[in-house]
């Protein structure tokens, strides 16, 4: 499992930093805006999700180690849908539909339980879209640490 | 009764809100909107909590913060009278320096001089009157 070192609000608020500069005047920006090499450290705490038509067959494009672990099985080109229950990753995902009807960003915070581990998360989803008219894709981050039971 | 709230941050844009942002947390919902009224792109910027009750299917709206041009507006003067009060105790120090009497006493220098050679010219010539006095008494 990944090494949490604790959760931390900035992430979000850097990746909504992010977001907003990349709409460059537009409703939001498209998926190839979206640099790795931008940004550095973080990218590791993203995800990209491909949506089909009508935003259906939501597909994984992008998933960083840090929240979905190398030695898993991977989910790149797999469907959102097929995550484990209440793992990180299906959390920070799960508000999907909202973003895609209210076309921006949404933060959301909570408990899940991954790798064993009890965590505590805040993730952001962010919408994407390459006619600045129907969502195509969504950029999503998430952060977490492990609660401890005393 | 279960409730789940959420915080919407708008922007005021062509005469309308527009919502920019959905969040949980009241905290970051605020700094949110305060990083986006910072970057002057918007004419205000508001957080609104929403209160979605499921057993009645419905939600309550209450904005909880807002901010408008008028506050940027007040903050700006606000700044710009500091700033002029700054300038003006400038210039009161700019108007004390005059008055440190560097000139006023090279005045009174110049208004010294001419008196006390004055006065040595007077002497002078009354010592050369004098010693003409005692030469021709010595002469008689």
């Amino acid at each position: 499992m990944a090494e949490y070192k604790g959760i931390e609000r900035r992430l979000v608020f850097r990746l909504l930093d992010y977001w907003e500069k990349k709409k460059n005047g537009r409703k939001m920006p498209s998926l190839d805006d979206i640099k790795a090499s931008e940004l550095g450290d973080d990218w590791d705490w993203c995800f990209l999700i491909l949506l089909g038509d009508e935003g259906e067959d939501a597909t994984f494009h992008h998933i960083g180690s840090l929240i979905w672990p190398a030695d898993r099985e991977p989910l790149i080109g797999k469907e959102v849908s097929a995550t484990p229950d209440d793992s990180l990753i299906q959390q920070a995902a799960r508000f999907m539909p909202r973003v895609m009807e209210l076309g921006v960003p949404v933060s959301i915070g909570g408990e899940c339980m991954d790798g064993g581990d009890k965590l505590l998360y805040r993730s952001t989803l962010m919408p994407l879209s390459s006619d600045d008219e129907f969502v195509d894709a969504l950029f999503g981050g998430a952060n977490c640490r492990k609660v401890t039971n005393k | 009764m279960p409730q789940a709230v959420s915080f919407e941050v708008d922007t005021y844009q062509n005469n309308r809100w527009v919502l920019e942002c959905v969040l949980d947390d009241k905290d970051m919902a605020l700094s949110t909107a305060k990083r986006l009224y910072d970057s002057k792109r918007f004419s205000a910027v508001r957080v609104v909590q929403e209160t979605f009750d499921e057993d009645s299917n419905s939600s309550r709206e209450r904005v909880i913060f807002e901010t408008t041009v008028a506050d940027r507006d007040n903050r700006t003067a606000k700044h710009q009278a500091e700033a002029a009060k700054v300038d003006r105790s400038e210039r009161k120090a700019l108007k004390k320096r005059p008055r440190q009497a560097v000139k006023p006493k090279a005045k009174a220098a110049k208004k010294n001089g001419p008196s006390l050679w004055v006065l040595l010219l007077w002497l002078v010539a009354i010592l050369a009157s004098g010693a003409t006095l005692l030469y021709y008494l010595q002469r008689l």
